[in-house]
């Protein structure tokens, strides 16, 4: 038996005029590249739960010829973003027709199962531990079921955690891979449409399994630049003591993303950078305290604006460079916020910025409540749903402003002088480090 | 310093940095591609490198300077204007 695990990765913006500038703005290429190469861990994951006397075969999309031969399998798995699912249900449906089952999962089909299940054989709902061994289990008996529920919690528990086979990505060109440590984030956002929305909770991997990972990951893609594929990894200092002592002797460099709070623990960034930590992605969504209002249940983001600049500053001084998210559009923005961004940057001394535009994904309580509101601009805008492409109407400003003003703000924080300001100023912290150690 | 040993420090500073070894990478190869050598770990290379040799890097090698031979070159154009400096 051979099952066939097809990964829709990369991300294209929709917008014309975008597209057009992130030709010529040089960080946002940079970083444009770096996530469209990321290989699907969610796929590495499922490879791992499927028993050993199967045969299984990982492919990026981008790697199929589009309208070309299917290659064989007595199965297909196919995991996507909101933004390439109709991609997704077209492989899949040219599958279906060649008589080959498919199954759908991740984080769309999870939020939009129903719509999934039109161009599947089965589809898996949440993550796919505690679901794809069965399904395996019953394909091969003929009695595979069109819906498999994952687990919603204790899936790092042994009999259901599988270590992802890394060794799939042998010989395969990845800048970086991807390591999980936690999935969800206690912080909860109006917006968020990652893992959380497939957990009843904030889970930890235990310090000894993610060593594991990393081992992998390291042998088989050539020392890379690690991800940490979470939404807040540091959540727990006492797990984060123990797992930074865990990881420094393998000599990783790595990113990850969490909250603002590691800026309170000294010794914890510390230990990070001792750890080959060189660069944290912290959502910081807005550069004022107003526009923080509503964003998460209990204005955890708000109430923490006031350190933020002080927070970055000590951050940056332990030699781990922030990479500053701002989510462009939210309730409390009007026009003029385009400008504060853009000051805020400046001032705050980031050595990189992520500027994105609010986005309804399907399922998040953004979308049920932007859904309510009326303010959709279309009832099916998945091919959209970029983080670059603006799908509803926002509060404060139209939907035209909105659109410049992101065009706008792009040009002024992402030209080359601007990216040269902020690297001189990260190599002056990175030499009074150097005095100071 | 001689330029050799100015070579030497570099291959030492970016094994030490990128955790590949660049004793036998080529003068033009690009580092990224020869040893790893992500954007981040290049500004580290590039901020030790102006601390040792106490000069700043252009604006425009901040971004090309992407091989050992064209840090080499920098640095050696940093020295000669030095050298002519007026006491």
């Amino acid at each position: 038996m051979r099952v066939g695990l097809i990964a829709m990765s990369g991300v294209r913006v929709r917008s014309e005029e975008l597209a057009a500038m992130g030709v010529t703005l040089p960080q946002f290429v940079s970083r444009g590249r770096v996530i469209a190469s990321l290989p699907s861990l969610g796929l590495l994951t499922v490879a791992a739960l499927t028993p050993q006397d199967v045969e299984v075969a990982y492919r990026e999309i981008d790697e199929l010829p589009p309208d070309g031969a299917l290659e064989e399998f007595d199965l297909v798995g196919i995991s996507s973003f909101t933004a390439r699912i109709d991609a997704a249900y077209e492989m899949a449906d040219r599958y279906r027709a060649a008589g080959v089952p498919v199954v759908l999962g991740g984080l769309h089909v999870s939020m939009m199962p129903d719509e999934a299940a039109r161009h599947a054989d089965s589809i898996v709902i949440g993550g796919a531990e505690g679901a794809w061994p069965q399904l395996i289990e019953d394909f091969r008996r003929g009695e595979m079921r069109p819906r498999y529920q994952g687990l919603q919690k204790d899936v790092f528990k042994p009999g259901n955690y599988a270590k992802p086979r890394f060794d799939l990505l042998k010989g395969r060109a990845y800048n970086r891979v991807t390591v999980q440590t936690s999935r969800g984030c206690p912080i909860n956002c109006e917006f968020c449409a990652a893992s959380l929305r497939i957990t009843s909770s904030f889970q930890q991997k235990p310090v000894d399994l993610v060593v594991e990972e990393l081992r992998a990951a390291k042998e088989a893609v050539d020392l890379p630049f690690v991800e940490l594929a979470d939404d807040n990894s540091f959540v727990n200092g006492k797990w984060g003591r123990a797992f930074l002592g865990a990881i420094a002797p393998l000599e990783l460099r790595w990113f990850t993303e969490t909250d603002i709070s590691v800026a309170d623990d000294p010794e914890l960034l510390r230990l990070m950078h001792a750890a080959g930590c060189r660069q944290i992605l912290i959502g910081l969504e807005s550069p004022t305290r107003e526009g923080l209002e509503g964003l998460d249940p209990h204005n955890w983001k708000k109430r923490r604006f006031d350190g933020y600049r002080a927070a970055i500053e000590r951050i940056q001084a332990a030699g781990i460079s922030v990479n500053g998210c701002f989510v462009l559009g939210l309730d409390t923005h009007g026009p003029e916020i385009f400008e504060e961004v853009r000051d805020f940057i400046r001032d705050s001394g980031l050595l990189e910025a992520q500027l994105t535009v609010l986005t309804p994904f399907p399922g998040t309580p953004l979308y049920h409540r932007l859904r309510r509101e009326g303010r959709l601009l279309q009832d099916r805008f998945w091919d959209r749903c970029t983080l670059f492409d603006v799908n509803f109407r926002p509060r404060h400003m139209s939907v035209g402003d909105l659109e410049a003003g992101l065009r706008w703000l792009f040009g002024e924080v992402y030209n080359a002088a601007e990216f040269t300001r902020r690297k001189r100023h990260y190599m002056d912290i990175i030499k009074q480090r150097k005095v100071l150690h | 310093m001689t330029q050799g040993e100015r070579e030497a420090w570099l291959r030492r500073t970016i094994t030490r940095i990128s955790g590949r070894p660049a004793h036998e990478v080529a003068l033009e190869a690009d580092l990224e591609e020869a040893v790893g050598l992500d954007s981040l770990g290049r500004l580290e290379l590039l901020a030790e490198t102006e601390e040792r040799y106490d000069f700043l890097f252009d604006d425009e090698a901040l971004s090309t300077a992407t091989t050992i031979g064209r840090m080499l070159r920098a640095i050696d154009r940093h020295m000669a204007d030095a050298d002519t400096e007026p006491a």
